[in-house]
């Protein structure tokens, strides 16, 4: 035992000492500190659990213990193969220590500094609460407790069975090399195992029982939990958890058995070649040894006495890379970059869980993102190592006695760092490649690997390299260098959420390029350009004071090093010098004109304190009275390869108040947009705010009701030179995406362009939340909750003659002359005056039927899903007509724009789909949701829910839009799809709402008060809808709708409020049950908890008889959570069937049996019969109901 | 050929480890004889260059030193004290890229000088073996071997055969006579042997300060009929110690030798014919006695 302990205390503090630990630690400290510290690290917690909440640290610590394997190979696979390696085997093998001892005692030393290393993570979360950046809203009481829990329970075991998993692979591999790529082995074929079994709902128990990391574990034990739990409540170790975690612990065990068995402490018996040669070299080696020097020095001449540079320098620079290419340090670092890049290639997808087909910008941009964190450190380490190497090897005075100038010594280290920046990069590069090639995608895109990641990403790391290296030869010990580093690294991501991130005094600051289909980089790299010449010529000084002070010699006083700074001898560093501040002024004079002149620019503190005196001063006027517009002629004349829209246009305003209008508000929404001319005919200007766009106009004769007047504006946007930070990307070369907001003004005061972080408005002195209207405000029906009001359009739009000018209506002409290519169209149908135009090189599909022509204009790379938007554009035209009324338009067009934004938007008519929200998603996955479909009839539903019937601007209004379109995508997809197939829409539907629900910050609202809250509008409103036709009947809902479009098409002021649209199903609504039902769908919040407990069959005759036990229970929750069990009395459905329903592969045939049963509160038993066998029986087997746990709805027969 | 002149060099921490330090050397092996500490690796870290004194001045023929470091550095061939390796790296490259460094850049000549050198090394045979695994013989012969790079005029051996065994060290200094007597060779050193095998010149610093110089024969001259020895018994050691200026003692056959210094023969003391051993703990023990 003393001897065991021994070899474990000698291991821990020799492994102690490996850089790879301390380079481990520096990882894993980052990511936890970036997890907490930074908005913009984060692996899946929902909004409103705070960053160190203990769920929170529960997944951190579950998630980075996978990756952590790349570091644990260093460790213990380095305690099996060193021996061998380093020639030390045999002196370990004579002495008595036995293989029981060494395996059990290295493991151990090798398990406790896996162990330790690891505590950096919880270590780096608990530091980056403290930053005094970090919103205190979002950081709970760190509780040593809570990080201990999870640390013991998930990182101690996952950490013990990857030890033993590697000593197992190192012992049976003897080789590191080879070890490390068992680990890759393994993680991807787990993290492949694990996306083909662990999405499956029928193998999520037994995945989450078995699969040893236990990601499916924890999830699974903390399915649903609220807010509070998260926050709060720690995993008990029982059921599940504990089931796994035995697992885990035993395979760790198993393992460590299987080492024990393999491991030999005898020598491979070399064979007789081997030995000849052995013993050949040996009695060469000690002839050579044993002869008396011979000569002297006068027989070496050398003629060539001048120092030749060039090779001096060729010659460091090979030593230099062939050091950093030969380093443990490097295949882990590159390892993780590639594990943590594939991770999310592989993993990540859109939001429905199905994966993109890989477009060239997409897979960059996901590579690109990923690498720079690993690229720092490599920078920051080899940093350290390469600087210090010559005085940590004590090579340092062979080399400064001999005629080599100093840049000779450190350039090439900048350079070799500068190489293993590349070799990564190039890894991360590779990754997407293999990706895309798996992906069978049809362009990869080499060019933009190399322009959009791998060039800039290269230089900004050489800045990195050449900070880095300038540091360590000022710093007295690598250790503070790198701790400087660290500092400098804190200080970036300090400044940067305090809103001082000018590029131009942030080291290595540019601004960022985002990259899309349309237009690669655009013009944005222009500015990113500029900025990297800066901050070249500024490294330019560095590295010229690196080559003075270079540390030479022996004595390193600083003061001393100083002296070398002296002008005198140093005339090409100060022409250098004098050339490279040169630059700088050049270029940052330059990029301060681009961002300070032609641009906006603000920090973030700015920003939100000028949006606060927005608020402060222009809400007021909120409620003020104003004409709407009521009719639209623009002509807009865009210049794509200027980035610039000239737009002239002309507004009807109407007064549709009941009393008479004096002042009319005029806003501008971007205060980069210039207004040559804003006129209000019969009016003069009395205010303008020039700070915030305001103008407030004054009628010399005030508009009575019913009365016009006429606006007529002409609006330049020119988006000129580069920002400091992110782009503006409303006009481009190819694909403009802009609306009516930005290019016209707007009539009265709202809220959008609020602050709307809660955060951000209580540290401003604002109210938190800015609270629609109650219900009962009848005062705010006289406003829609999208702004605006119907008008009708008339809409020029001019652009290049290679492109395609779309805007809403019906296009009545298009003609090219001059290279430039003209569209009119014209809406009679009423639209909301809220609209975008768009242009771009487009191809273009298009059919027609039902005297409607649909178009979907895409980018020609991009025509993965065209034909199934088409087909779900007829699919839902043909449905919605009959169902609720006519289409308005004899046009409905999807067009796709630029994915710097990600999402799908319905206008009239018209309906802008991301590139990057999924217009390029693979849906094919008959396993998976269709979303390509679902989305396409929700826009095409907002036609009619928003685009004819539109929700007054209070609570309650987007149930007559959102909640409506997803009814009717849902009865599309249940006619495309078929009923039995419909549970999986609900499922995700369901789930979404319930962790909606968790996430919730304020209140959660019934229906007919919901506040724009997703969750509820769309999630649990698709569930409430759905059991609603289930009861009410398909057609007694669709009537309902028909009479409502009927009633309010195109009407407003007043608009709409949710009742009535409740009151519409009410009248279909003839038992008292049925009444009950919408109360508890639209004005409570009701949850039920249906369970099969048990079922038991046997065969009766011919026929099989099923003893179905369940129970079930009703609650009332408050907006709180708070749960009140009520009675429950009412039909729902039970089944039995051939397979579990919900499955991809579950379809009608599996339906065995499926009926409504009237239940009641509590445990009871029903008696059912079908002629086959059954496999599953359940309750609310399709899950119609709103049940917190709806997986424990079917269940396996048995008997 | 070297002058050094007043040099003089204190640490930033106060430290003073040269003290008004003036020399001059000749061509050929010269020994610079001191205890650890005495400030010899200063010594030659400044001569070498690599650092800067705080007073004094060094000259090598023409070349001022302190303000040309880089000319002396084309001549000068230094073999530190302590010096370590690449790893993975072979002696051959190793050399070959020291010659590089030393300026040697046409490829062909490189190659000669590398080759001949490490052949009067006898390293030829282990050329391709990383330098890591050397012995501490073979490492010190290729130290000499990359001193020897380029002919220099001043080669500067600090401490080169502590640590070796009797073999490899005579072995080594075979290599070092070797080097002929038409360059300044500053061989430092705290082993009086390495100097009386080699040396015709010496110096012996101690404390910071130069204590002795000249030739080691006329050194040894100076101390004839003063050093004494008897053989003590352990326990009485002391004692002799306190009665006599006792400059050594070792242990010969389980006895102790004691050797001391004095005009007149002590009681029960023998005559010595007094070696450069004596003549160097003569000046260490007055130094002593001073301080």
């Amino acid at each position: 035992m003393r001897i065991l302990l021994g070899i474990t205390r000698f291991e821990i503090g020799y492994q102690a000492r490996n850089p790879v630990f301390w380079v481990a630690i520096a990882v894993f400290f980052l990511l936890g500190f970036g997890l907490t510290a930074s908005e913009n690290v984060g692996i899946g917690t929902p909004g409103a659990v705070r960053e160190n909440a203990p769920h929170a640290i529960m997944i951190a610590l579950n998630v980075f213990s996978l990756f952590y394997l790349f570091v644990i190979t260093a460790f213990v696979a380095n305690a099996i193969v060193r021996d061998d390696i380093s020639g030390f085997a045999p002196i370990v093998r004579a002495t008595h220590v036995t293989k029981t001892q060494i395996v059990i005692g290295r493991f151990l030393g090798g398990l406790a500094i896996a162990w330790a290393g690891f505590a950096a993570l919880p270590l780096g979360m608990i530091v980056g609460t403290f930053m005094p950046w970090v919103d205190p809203e979002t950081i709970g009481p760190n509780r040593l407790g809570h990080y201990g829990w999870y640390y013991l329970i998930v990182a101690m075991p996952n950490i013990f069975m990857l030890a033993a998993v590697l000593f197992a692979l190192a012992t049976i591999l003897r080789s590191m090399l080879a070890s490390y790529i068992g680990a890759v082995v393994l993680v991807m074929a787990y993290l492949v195992t694990r996306g083909a079994v662990g999405q499956k709902l029928e193998w999520r128990e037994t995945f989450a029982r078995w699969e040893p990391i236990g990601t499916g574990a924890f999830s699974e034990a903390t399915r649903y939990w609220t807010q509070a739990e998260m926050n709060n409540r720690l995993v008990e170790f029982a059921g599940v958890i504990a089931f796994n975690r035995f697992v885990t612990i035993g395979l760790g065990l198993l393992f460590l058995g299987l080492t024990l068995w393999r491991f030999s402490m005898s020598e491979r018996a070399p064979s007789r070649r081997q030995l000849r040669k052995l013993k050949k070299r040996e009695s060469r080696e000690a002839r050579a040894a044993a002869l008396a020097p011979v000569g002297g020095g006068e027989a070496i001449i050398a003629r060539d006495r001048i120092p030749n540079r060039a090779t001096q320098f060729a010659m460091r620079l090979g030593t230099e890379v062939r050091q950093v290419l030969t380093s443990p340090g490097l295949i882990v670092l590159t390892l993780l970059t590639v594990a943590f890049t594939a991770a999310n290639l592989w993993q990540g997808g859109s939001a429905y869980g199905t994966s993109d087909y890989p477009t060239v910008s997409s897979v960059v941009e996901t590579v690109r993102g990923l690498s720079s964190i690993f690229l720092l450190l490599i920078a920051v380490f080899y940093g350290g190592e390469l600087v210090w190497r010559e005085r940590d090897r004590k090579l340092n005075e062979l080399i400064d006695s001999t005629p080599v100038a100093s840049w000779v010594m450190t350039l090439p280290k900048i350079l070799a760092i500068f190489l293993i920046l590349v070799l990564v990069n190039l890894a991360a590069a590779l990754t997407g490649i293999v990706y895309q090639l798996s992906q069978s995608a049809r362009e990869i895109g080499l060019g933009a690997y190399l322009n959009w990641f791998i060039i800039p990403s290269s230089i900004d790391m050489l800045l990195i390299a050449v900070l880095a290296v300038v540091v360590q030869v000022l710093s007295p010990s690598k250790y503070i260098g790198w701790g400087i580093m660290f500092l400098w690294f804190v200080l970036n991501i300090f400044l940067s959420n305090l809103g001082y991130a000018n590029p131009l005094y942030i080291y290595p600051g540019a601004p960022s390029v985002p990259v899309s289909d349309f237009v690669g980089q655009g013009s944005f790299w222009w500015g990113a350009f500029v900025l990297r010449v800066y901050w070249c010529a500024f490294a330019v000084i560095l590295a010229v004071l690196a080559h003075l002070l270079w540390p030479r010699g022996t004595d390193l006083a600083l003061r001393i090093r100083a002296r070398r700074l002296a002008p005198a001898g140093n005339a090409v560093p100060l022409a250098l010098v004098g050339t490279a501040a040169l630059t700088m002024a050049a270029t940052g004079a330059y990029a301060w004109h681009n961002i300070k002149v032609l641009n906006r620019y603000q920090t973030s503190d700015e920003t939100e304190a000028e949006r606060a005196a927005y608020e402060r001063k222009y809400l007021r006027f909120e409620k003020l009275p104003q004409p709407v517009v009521s009719k639209v002629m623009l002509d807009v004349q865009l210049f794509p390869a200027e980035r610039r829209m000239e737009t002239e246009g002309r507004y009807v305003l109407t007064n549709r108040t009941d009393r008479p209008i004096r002042d009319i508000h005029l806003r501008q929404t971007d205060p980069e947009v210039t207004f040559p001319l804003l006129a209000l005919t019969g009016a003069s200007l009395v205010s303008h705010d020039e700070k915030f766009g305001y103008r407030i106009f004054r009628l010399a004769q005030p508009l009575d009701p019913g009365a016009s007047t006429d606006l007529r504006f002409r609006s330049q946007i020119w988006r000129r030179g580069f920002r400091a930070f992110a782009p503006e990307t409303d006009i481009l070369e190819n694909g403009t995406f802009a609306n009516n907001f930005t290019f016209a003004p707007v009539i009265g005061m709202s809220r959008n362009n609020l602050l709307s972080d809660r955060t951000q408005r209580r540290r401003q002195g604002l109210p938190a939340e800015l609270r629609p209207a109650k219900l009962e405000d009848l005062s705010a029906t006289s406003r829609s909750y999208v702004g605006v009001d119907w008008v009708t359009a008339d809409v020029r739009l001019t652009t290049d003659a290679g492109q395609i000018p779309i805007a809403p209506g019906k296009k009545v002409s298009d003609v090219t002359t001059g290279g430039r290519r003209s569209a009119r169209f014209v809406s009679d149908t009423p639209i909301l005056n809220f609209f975008s135009i768009q242009s771009a090189r487009y191809a273009v599909s298009q059919e027609r039927s039902g005297g409607v022509t649909r178009s979907v204009f895409h980018l020609p790379g991009h025509a993965f899903n065209v034909a199934k938007m088409q087909a779900a554009m007829k699919a839902s035209l043909d449905y919605f007509g009959p169902a609720f009324g006519p289409y308005q338009f004899d046009y409905a067009r999807i067009i796709e724009f630029p994915g710097y934004a990600s999402f799908a938007q319905a206008f009239a008519g018209t309906m802008p789909y991301s590139e990057s929200a999924g217009f390029n998603a693979n849906t094919n996955d008959p396993e998976k949701i269709d979303f390509t479909t679902y989305i396409v009839a929700h826009e095409m539903a907002h036609q009619y829910w928003a685009h004819q019937v539109v929700g007054a601007d209070m609570q309650g209004g987007t149930l007559m839009s959102e909640t409506l379109a997803q009814y009717s995508a849902l009865m599309v997809m249940r006619r495309l799809y078929g009923p039995d197939k419909i549970r999986r829409f609900l499922k995700y539907e369901l789930d979404s709402y319930l962790r909606g629900r968790s996430a919730e910050a304020l209140e959660e609202l019934p229906l007919n008060r919901v506040e724009n809250q997703a969750y509820i509008h769309y999630r649990k409103g698709s569930v409430a809808m759905y059991l609603l036709q289930e009861r009410l009947g398909e057609d007694a809902v669709n009537r309902a709708l028909r009479r409502f479009v009927q009633k309010y098409r195109f009407v407003g002021p007043p608009f709409p409020r949710s009742l009535d649209l409740i009151a519409e199903f009410r009248r279909e609504a003839n038992t008292a049950q049925h009444q009950q039902l919408i109360t508890d769908l639209f004005e409570k919040i009701t949850l039920y908890d249906l369970k099969v407990e048990e079922a038991v069959s046997r065969k009766v005759g011919n026929a099989w008889e099923t003893r179905l036990t369940l129970t079930a229970r009703k609650y009332d929750a408050n907006g709180k959570g708070a749960e009140r069990e009520v009675p429950l009395a009412e039909p729902i459905e039970i089944g039995l069937f051939a397979a579990r329903p919900g499955l991809g592969a579950f379809s009608k045939k599996d339906v065995l049996l499926f009926r409504t049963a009237p239940l009641r509160s509590g445990r009871q038993t029903l008696v059912l019969r079908s002629a086959v066998k059954p496999v599953f029986a359940g309750v609310d087997p399709y899950n119609y109901f709103i049940d917190r746990n709806s997986d424990d709805n079917a269940k396996a027969v048995t008997g | 050929m070297l002058e050094i002149a007043n040099l003089s060099h204190t640490y930033a921490n106060g430290t003073v480890a040269l003290d008004d330090v003036s020399l001059s050397v000749p061509r050929g092996m010269f020994g610079l004889l001191g205890p650890n500490g005495a400030g010899k690796s200063t010594l030659m870290r400044t001569v070498a260059t690599l650092q800067t004194p705080t007073a004094g001045s060094i000259r090598f023929g023409e070349i001022d030193v302190l303000a040309q470091p880089d000319t002396l550095r084309r001549t000068l061939g230094y073999l530190p004290q302590d010096f370590g390796v690449y790893p993975r790296v072979s002696a051959y490259a190793m050399l070959d890229q020291m010659a590089v460094l030393k300026g040697l850049s046409a490829r062909g000549e490189r190659k000669a000088v590398v080759e001949t050198l490490l052949n009067q090394t006898n390293l030829w045979a282990v050329r391709d073996k990383a330098i890591a695994g050397f012995s501490g013989g073979m490492r010190q012969r290729f130290g000499i071997a990359q001193a020897l790079i380029g002919a220099p005029q001043l080669i500067i051996v600090d401490e080169p055969t502590a640590g070796l065994d009797p073999e490899e060290r005579n072995r080594f200094l075979n290599l070092l006579a070797a080097i002929g007597d038409e360059v300044v060779v500053i061989l430092s050193t705290h082993i009086v042997d390495d100097v009386s095998d080699l040396c015709p010149r010496m110096a012996v610093l101690a404390g910071g300060k130069l204590q002795l110089e000249g030739r080691p024969s006329d050194l040894i001259a100076d101390t004839r009929g003063k050093i004494w020895r008897k053989a003590v018994p352990h326990a009485e050691l002391d004692a002799y110690k306190e009665r006599h200026e006792v400059i050594s003692t070792r242990l010969f056959a389980g006895e102790t030798i004691v050797h001391v210094l004095a005009d007149h023969q002590p009681d029960g003391f023998k005559p010595v014919e007094g070696g450069l051993e004596d003549v160097y703990f003569t000046t260490l023990s007055t130094l002593r006695r001073a301080a």
